[in-house]
């Protein structure tokens, strides 16, 4: 069983926080939960939505369709009708302050669910003499209709108005109350909210960006660097916090570029570093990618992805930085490349980097994706990384040891001494590649289904969580799939694929970007059979898995109901 | 002045009959072995150019990087080693050009990392294109255009960045050259060094060294208050020719 909310309003609404607040209250509850956060392209200001997914199983995506829906002016929804479907029979809390259209600005032409308003302005006026606290209003009325979580909610609220100022904290504590007087009056239907879990496991709320942090700390990273780029700030933020206390630095660059030669400066002195960006930031850092590369220095960078090129969107989800992460570089520049599946996979890849990268003396690039970074996942306690652990060094590449260490960009001998025939250059390629060969197949693929299936599905990154249940519901109806999620593209353990793939009659390869990326990735790396499918197009807003079933169904791929 | 055999290594320069990088080589092989440091507590990191193959003829640790980058890396190893002696060589072309953002916020960051720039007001090891010191109108001899661009003042610019060791050297002064070395090296913050190092074959032939020893202007004489801001713009808004020596200097808490 499962409930999805979506609330959308404008910035200052204070939309994020009352998601959170609810995402929180269910969590303590013990239920898992998404929460998927998509911003208007203004990152600062302009209009904000969540949508909220909440399951008694744990949940890697929002829903398709919102069962419930808040709504601070109806023109923001307008704004999300490609991100937020409200169902047909959704409960929907708004304003009767607002004079917009429900209809025009994205509810279903046969909506029939049940539209509750509220002057949420003059509630929070009243109590409060600020329209700041509708949010609160909202969360009363919230918790009033569905029965949210009363007891868990009241403690979060708590925690959470902990650092506002007396006044502030009555105010927003009797709108809360003003809230849920109102929707006292409510007569239409209502929806059974899910029960607080018994399972007695303490669950956590955090984002992926926030889990890559952590899980660094704890793989004994303690210097980064970088420069604010949405949507990869939060882990520059998390770092320039917590470093200090464990006695690292963090430093906020004058640039991308500064930012990742601080980090290589760092490297060279043994300490393990990192540098996190996005894709106009990475095309920024790939003349160091490739410094570290040809110094054999560890070298981690994090490329947290947003609709490009250029600008692009840059607070919305895609996968376009495949062919950047893999070639961007002048010369041949090895590298390792790996890729989130999900939250909790950023902090299992952030882990693995910092090995491969000491292992292999390369630069490691992690993909993380907008979606994944920023969206708030659920996950076991224990499964959060514990930051404390002592420092890990990079020993073995350290200046400041006993042996004279020279570095070069330059092609070089052993020695760090320049040179230039043909023949070094090629046998020092050679080994350069084989550098970062060492590291195939280190990292497996993530793998759901049935391992008998006739259907592949192959995809990376956040194609994850939607070709996970895609499986599921092929598999329910009596077909069989099989879903095989790449975590690391380069180097690319071809052999497990072609196996994997020979083992499917039909292979349909997923992702998010216009022109197939991963597919032409494979393509020059092994051989696809003739009729393998290529599902993808750009991003802006995460998958439906309608998109992934309607898909799969024009193929004749998807069993029918009852077959 | 002989190269000093502790910091150097047995590397043959490959640098043009004349450079003035030679004599900073010495300068800083002197400087380094008059303050007693041990070659592997040094780490001299540098970019692209002429002066940027310095780091490879010295016995200290070494890393010749990427095209104006020397900064943020030697700052990042400072960070990751305090107790190391980081110096960044650099060329004009390197540190005011394609490095100057990272100039601009190492400045700001302040770490012990001295910074000696060999300053030849031409990019010399692509052959002599006009670089951002050279004199607007000069002739090169790539044949192009002259340079139309007000050059930069290296000294005017740490000053308004608020650096806080502002200093220039002739290379030919070997004295000078170290004793101004070892002092930037010492100092506790960030310390520039502005080295006026000719390409004669490029920027005025051998001629070059004449007309500097002309017109430079020794500071040191005790007229000069270092510590005073507001002094230093003073000396270079007055000085009939580039100043050598220490034009400011903030005690740093």
């Amino acid at each position: 069983m499962e409930l999805s909310i979506g609330i959308v309003g404008s910035g200052g609404d204070g939309v994020v926080l009352l998601g959170e607040l609810l995402a929180r209250s269910a969590v303590a509850a013990g239920l898992h939960c998404y929460m998927d956060k998509v911003f208007g392209p203004q990152i600062r200001g302009g209009e904000s939505s969540v949508s909220l997914r909440v399951s008694e199983q744990p949940v890697l995506r929002s829903a398709d369709e919102l069962d419930v829906l808040l709504v601070f002016q109806w023109g923001d929804l307008a704004r999300f009708s490609d991100v937020l479907a409200v169902s047909r029979n959704a409960i929907v809390i708004c304003s009767s302050e607002d004079a917009g259209d429900p209809q025009s600005s994205g509810l279903p032409a046969d909506f029939s669910g049940d539209l509750f308003s509220l002057p949420l302005r003059q509630l929070a006026l009243d109590v409060g003499r600020s329209k700041l606290a509708r949010n609160m209003v909202l969360l009363g009325a919230m918790s009033a209709l569905l029965g949210w979580y009363p007891d868990a909610l009241d403690g979060i609220l708590a925690t959470k108005l902990a650092r506002y100022d007396e006044h502030s904290r009555t105010n927003n504590l009797a709108a809360v109350e003003a809230g849920r007087n109102a929707a006292s009056a409510w007569q239409g239907g209502s929806l059974p909210v899910l029960p607080a879990a018994a399972h007695g496991m303490e669950l956590e709320l955090a984002s992926g960006n926030e889990l890559l942090s952590r899980a660094a700390l704890a793989s004994g990273c303690r210097f980064m660097a970088g420069y604010p780029i949405t949507p990869a700030s939060e882990i520059l933020e998390y770092m320039n916090r917590e470093l200090p206390k464990l006695g690292g630095s963090c430093i906020q660059a004058e640039d991308e570029i500064g930012a990742a030669c601080l980090a290589i400066g760092a490297a060279l002195g043994g300490v393990r570093s990192m540098s996190a960006t996005s894709g106009p930031g990475m095309t920024l850092k790939s003349e160091s990618i490739a410094l570290a590369g040809m110094s054999g220095l560890p070298m981690v960078v994090v490329d947290v992805q947003r609709c490009g090129p250029s600008t692009g969107i840059p607070t919305r989800t895609e996968q376009a930085d495949l062919n950047l992460a893999l070639h961007g570089a002048h010369g041949d520049s090895p590298r390792i490349v790996l890729a989130a599946a999900h939250a909790a996979d950023c902090a299992a890849l952030a882990t693995a980097a910092f090995e491969l990268a000491g292992d292999c003396r390369a630069p490691v690039i992690l993909l993380s994706e907008q979606q994944i970074a920023q969206g708030l996942s659920s996950l076991a306690g224990s499964a959060v990384p514990q930051t404390g652990n002592t420092a890990a060094g990079w020993p073995d590449t350290a200046i400041g040891s006993d042996t004279q260490t020279q570095l070069t960009g330059l092609e070089h001998d052993s020695a760090g001494r320049p040179l230039s025939d043909a023949a070094s250059h090629a046998a020092n390629m050679a080994m350069r590649q084989q550098r970062v060969d060492g590291a195939r197949g280190r990292i497996p693929a993530l793998r759901h289904g049935r391992e008998d299936a006739s259907l592949g599905l192959l995809c990376w990154g956040s194609g994850y969580a939607v070709c996970r249940e895609a499986c599921d519901l092929v598999n329910r109806r009596g077909g069989s799939a099989e879903l095989y999620c790449l975590r690391m593209l380069a180097p690319l353990d071809s052999a497990a694929i072609t196996e994997w793939i020979a083992a499917h009659e039909r292979i349909v390869i997923v992702e998010m970007n216009h022109s197939g990326q991963l597919l032409g990735h494979l393509r020059s790396q092994l051989s696809l059979p003739e009729n393998t499918l290529s599902l993808r197009r750009s991003g802006g807003r995460p998958w439906r898995l309608a998109e992934i079933t309607e898909f799969l169904a024009r193929h004749g791929l998807l069993p029918e109901v009852g077959a | 002045m002989s190269s000093s055999p502790i910091f150097r290594n047995a590397s043959e320069p490959v640098w043009c009959d004349g450079c003035g990088d030679f004599h900073v080589l010495d300068g800083l092989s002197a400087a380094l072995e008059g303050l007693g440091r041990n070659p592997r507590e040094v780490a001299i990191i540098s970019g692209i150019g002429c002066s940027s193959r310095l780091p490879g003829y010295m016995e200290s640790h070494g890393f010749n990087s990427i095209h104006g980058r020397a900064l943020p890396i030697a700052s990042g190893l400072k960070y990751a080693r305090p107790g190391l002696d980081v110096i960044v060589t650099a060329g004009d072309g390197d540190i005011f050009s394609i490095g100057a953002t990272h100039l601009v916020h190492t400045v700001r960051r302040n770490p012990a990392i001295t910074l000696l720039v060999m300053d030849n007001g031409v990019y010399g090891l692509t052959k002599g294109q006009h670089s951002p010191t050279t004199p607007a109108g000069t002739q090169m001899r790539t044949g192009s255009q002259p340079s139309l661009e007000r050059p930069v003042d290296p000294l005017e610019l740490m000053l308004s960045l608020g650096c806080g060791f502002v200093s220039q050297a002739y290379s030919a002064e070997q004295a000078s050259l170290v004793s101004l070395i070892s002092q930037a090296i010492e100092y506790p913050g960030f310390s520039f060094l502005n080295i006026l190092s000719p390409c004669p074959v490029f920027r005025g032939g051998m001629g070059i060294y004449k007309e500097l020893r002309r017109s430079i202007v020794q500071l040191g004489d005790g007229s000069h208050d270092e510590t005073d801001p507001v002094a230093a713009r003073a000396m270079l808004l007055s000085a009939s020719g580039p100043v050598s020596g220490l034009l400011y200097r903030r005690d740093l808490q």
